[in-house]
């Protein structure tokens, strides 16, 4: 069984100072003891700049150069061949499961075919060229991704004031914002200082720049999504959701990660043109506020400086036999630094977010990293490119070599703090905890600074008892923070430190705030008094006091809701005295029915026994081995969903346990419990009670939804 | 669960937790904060003695010797731009200015004794190879939307063809395959010979907008185009003439039409020649089967 171990730590003064000047990201381990790294030459006669990459399912890596060729590396001769050759700026490579490749360029989607089988393409198809182009520098296409029923996604960059648009341009123009004729990029033009903030820092005056696009196995079109300013990394994940990174600039605080989903406004406004219905206003014009209330926030950030100021493609993990990693994150490029991201992700109130945590950040490594393949072997191959901005050419090929590495397997964000799991137990000595976070404007300026950067102190740490979960409470978790967690010098129980010490988690919802999740509830407690509830029979009263209702020392007998539930969502906190005993009692009839246990599991006996320990059904079920318990003297937030046979119940934000009424396991447990003999046990309605049993007990926040 | 049963306990793991801490580990001892700072913020763009994305430490030191180290600052947290080749910093006001300091303090270091060295080192770049001929190459055309293709023909011959407007634009003489500029439109550096100039060339155009299907490079890499123009399928084969300074456009629909009228209309001199169908002036008509198939060739 996995309990936590709990201590203090003393003062964050012992957390190392230096941390301002010192990157944070700055490995303690060698990453050369796991990985191998080793330079795959490409031909002569092409650019090194590799915009594409991908494993064809016979083997061989196809690679797509900024000089426009297709080139396939054969593994067993090592020899490059040309494919397909003459494109423009082809930035992705997928293969079809007829063997044909599609590549993105410039001006369209393509399909490569060798239909006459000489190992070089003959057919060079357009699949889908259905969006503008004006002949701005910027106008970088993405893709193609492809979901599992086969539609294509590409992504469309939006235009730079930087430079203008050619007097031919593909796809209608838009009138809205400044005249084409100040806008005049033809021989080497620029648009002139005095117009450049009339045109948009970026622009999108032609179809669907900065939109994500859906082609669909018929060649319908679908705008997927909008408001992306150079989304230059796009892909799905093993469950099927489409990732998206995008770059930093006006309306992009820092480099984000998007969980993308149909529908969905990202931030940038100057794709807003394109959107269905949105008539002739200038999206310079749209006040931020309306903007802000109309986009949907990051999945992650990636702190500007720390990493990856410009990220890259997106690419799921492997089998981690393979490459060491554990199968489901996804791997993110980094072109500034010698850096790859994992991101760990994980679904918080209906909304994904995660923690960006740096890998293989070492100079062996380079910069560039732009796109990526695993081969059958599971080695990885890094395409890298720089396009004038910074950045590498060239291909790297990585190589686990079998040893394991000591990782963070998880970042999961609970109500009030942090878990993080290991893959392998911690070390006696526990690493030192250092969390900062800040925040930053959503604005249009070209980035934006941190906002209200502070050390946060974790309130306390525990340990599991495996030593494979850490956990820590912190004073608030605040929604719209990136959260950054330092482990250092984090050893595990063989010494092996723990590569990739440094968590950006970023906070877009927090388990506390669901929107959903309130409303609807009525809160019993609103009235100021006690009015919703019957409050005691022995003499005594419960009291209230600063939306604390407490049972206080002496016997006063149970407090119970005045209405009756059956079918009910019931989320309340409470705070049990030193050795104390109480409980949440439901369904109930002459004081027997189900029970949310509230229990002190240290020193009361009966948090010995899964069974009667706090949140477990009291005496039919236990809550799981690892339940976020806050001992005596702390709160904790409890949830009960009862609803017809069905029974949930929650602490601290986890669901500790379930059950379903008259199941086979059920009636198992019902035999054996005290209840056996009760006559339609949990049946009825009831009043809800907050039970007095002989202790000191505090509940508050206690709302209520009938369901 | 076992849990520790009292107070004492967990302050004595929590000492003992203190007592065991080596040391904090300097990760390299020899780098100063400056160092660090500058590797971590501004390393990928400014290099020692390389223009690279932004200028050299060279040249930012002699823009900003230590008595401008307020400038310097000033200018990192809300940057302008000096030079019009490079890019625009984003501004580095996440940074604390004793920080910044630091970098400046680090960079007038790492500059002394250094000269400024031609950018474009770095990489070694690639010569563009001599390519067998035709060679088909997307590329920013003049007087042509930007999904253009340039389709380099034997004996001195390029054309020019729209894939927007699913049409002959242009051919010069040309051979040059290195027909990408960066993001402008290359300087041909030549005068069409042929140009085609009526709003539209076929009689059963152009509402809706002609649909581009894609190209096919025959064995010997001469490029068939192949769009539709309403219902109509057109193939248009593009390769050199017999005779010398000629090419050939060989026109395939995917069935025959009543009747036919091209406007080969141009403001050039080129002499263009059907295989089939009668002319008037610029206009070709071609009726019946011999709308199927057919051949200009156009001499320079």
């Amino acid at each position: 069984m996995k309990s936590f171990l709990r201590f203090r730590i003393g003062s964050l003064a012992l957390a190392v100072g230096l941390l301002a000047v010192q990157p944070t990201t700055a490995q303690e381990g060698k990453w050369t003891e796991y990985y191998s790294f080793e330079k795959v030459a490409l031909p002569a006669t092409v650019d090194h700049q590799v915009g594409g990459l991908t494993t064809l399912s016979d083997g061989r890596i196809a690679a797509c150069v900024d000089s426009g060729e297709v080139l396939l590396f054969a593994p067993e001769t090592g020899k490059w061949s040309e494919f397909a050759r003459g494109l423009m700026c082809p930035l992705g490579l997928l293969e079809e499961p007829s063997g044909a490749l599609l590549v993105m360029q410039w001006t369209e989607l393509t399909r490569l075919t060798d239909t006459d089988k000489d190992g070089k393409a003959d057919f060079y198809e357009t699949v889908f060229d259905g969006f503008g182009v004006t002949g701005n520098y910027h106008e970088f296409a993405y893709g193609p991704a492809r979901d599992k029923d086969g539609n294509l996604y590409i992504a469309l960059n939006v235009a730079s004031n930087n430079g203008g648009v050619f007097k031919h341009v593909r796809g209608p123009w838009s009138q809205i914002g400044l005249a084409k004729e100040h806008m005049d990029a033809s021989n080497g033009k620029k648009i002139a200082d005095e117009y450049k903030k009339e045109a948009g820092r970026m622009y999108s005056r032609v179809p669907y720049r900065g939109w994500v696009l859906k082609i669909t196995p018929d060649g319908k079109t679908v705008p997927f999504a909008s408001g992306f300013r150079s989304p230059d990394g796009i892909g799905f994940d093993d469950e099927g959701r489409l990732w998206i990174t995008d770059n930093q600039g006006d309306w992009k605080a820092t480099s984000p990660l998007y969980h993308v989903e149909e529908g969905n406004f990202y931030g940038h406004p100057a794709s807003l043109i394109w959107e269905g219905g949105w008539g002739d206003r200038n999206p310079l014009d749209v006040p931020v506020e309306e903007l802000q209330e109309k986009r949907t926030r990051e999945a992650g950030f990636f702190p500007y400086g720390d990493m990856a100021n410009s990220p890259t493609q997106p690419l799921p993990t492997i089998d981690p036999e393979k490459f060491g990693l554990p199968k489901g994150e996804l791997l993110i490029g980094d072109m500034n630094q010698p850096n790859l991201i994992r991101f760990l992700s994980e679904e918080v109130g209906g909304v994904m977010q995660g923690a960006a945590i740096p890998f293989l950040l070492t100079p062996e490594l380079g910069i560039g990293n732009h796109r990526f393949a695993f081969d059958p072997e599971g080695a990885l191959w890094i395409g890298k490119t720089h396009l004038k901005w910074a950045g590498d050419e060239g291909l790297t090929k990585v190589t686990w070599n079998r040893k394991p590495l000591f990782l963070v397997e998880k970042a999961h964000l609970l109500e009030d703090g942090f878990e993080i799991g290991f893959n392998a137990a911690l070390a006696e000595e526990l690493p030192k905890l250092k969390v900062s976070r800040h925040t930053y404007h959503y604005h249009g300026e070209y980035g934006s600074p941190r906002v209200d950067d502070q050390q946060v102190e974790p309130l306390d740490v525990a340990v599991s008892e495996d030593r494979k979960s850490l956990r820590f409470t912190l004073p608030e978790i605040e929604e719209d923070y990136l959260y950054t967690i330092t482990l250092k010098r984090a050893k595990n129980a063989s010494g092996d430190p723990l590569m990739g010490h440094v968590m950006h988690y970023f906070v877009n919802t927090s388990v506390a705030g669901k929107p959903e999740t309130d409303a609807g509830f009525e809160d019993l407690l609103a009235t100021g008094d006690l009015s919703n509830f019957f409050t005691g029979n022995k003499g005594g009263k419960w009291t209230l006091k600063d939306g604390v209702v407490s049972r206080g020392p002496e016997k006063v007998g149970s407090l119970m809701t005045r209405k009756k539930y059956r079918n009910f969502d019931l989320k309340f906190e409470w705070k049990i005295s030193e050795g104390g005993n109480s409980g949440v009692i439901y369904r109930s009839q002459k004081g027997k029915g189900l029970e949310y246990q509230v229990l002190d599991d240290e020193r009361h006996v009966r948090g010995k026994t899964p069974n009667s320990s706090a949140a477990a059904l009291y005496d039919l079920v236990g809550p799981v081995a690892d339940k976020p318990y806050r001992p005596a003297g702390e709160w904790n937030s409890g949830r009960i969903v009862s609803n017809g046979s069905h029974i949930e119940h929650w602490l601290n934000g986890s669901k500790v346990l379930e059950i379903e009424i008259g199941s086979e396991d059920w009636q198992e447990r019902f035999a054996k419990s005290k209840f056996s003999e009760v006559k339609s046990f949990a049946g009825s309605e009831s009043g809800i009670q907050f039970q007095d049993h002989g202790a000191d007990v505090s509940y508050r926040n206690i709302r209520i939804r009938s369901l | 669960m076992n849990f520790p049963a009292n107070p004492e306990m967990r302050v004595i793991l929590a000492l003992s937790l203190l007592l065991t801490l080596p040391a904090p580990a300097q990760e390299s001892p020899q780098k100063s904060a400056g160092e660090l700072a500058y590797q971590m913020n501004c390393m990928a763009c400014h290099q020692a003695e390389l223009r690279l994305v932004g200028p050299s430490l060279v040249a930012i030191a002699q823009t900003y010797p230590a008595e401008k180290k307020a400038d310097f600052i000033a200018w990192a947290k809300e940057p302008g731009k000096k030079d019009p080749k490079l890019m625009q910093m984003p501004p580095m006001a996440h940074i604390p200015e004793e920080t910044l300091a630091s970098i400046h303090a680090y960079m007038l270091e790492a500059a002394v004794g250094k000269k400024e060295k031609k950018a474009g080192k770095q990489y070694a770049g690639y010569k563009e190879p001599v390519r067998e001929l035709p060679y088909v190459v997307r590329a920013f055309l003049p007087d042509s939307s930007p999904a253009s293709l340039g389709v380099v023909l034997k004996d001195n011959i390029s054309v020019c063809w729209d894939t927007e407007a699913c049409r002959f634009r242009y051919a010069w003489p040309g051979s040059k395959t290195r027909l990408r500029q960066g993001h402008t439109v290359v300087d041909l550096k030549a005068k069409p010979f042929y140009r085609e100039t009526a709003q539209q060339l076929w009689s059963f155009a152009c509402d809706p907008k002609p649909k581009f299907r894609g190209y096919r490079l025959r064995d010997d890499g001469s490029p068939e185009f192949a769009y539709s123009i309403g219902d109509v399928e057109v193939r248009e084969h593009i390769r050199n003439g017999e005779q010398s300074g000629s090419l050939v456009r060989h026109f395939t629909l995917a069935k025959a039409v009543d009747e036919l009228v091209l406007n080969l209309e141009q403001d050039t001199s080129a002499t263009v020649v059907c295989d089939k169908g009668t002319r008037d002036g610029h206009m070709l008509t071609l009726t019946g089967d011999d709308t199927q198939s057919f051949t200009l060739t156009i001499s320079k």
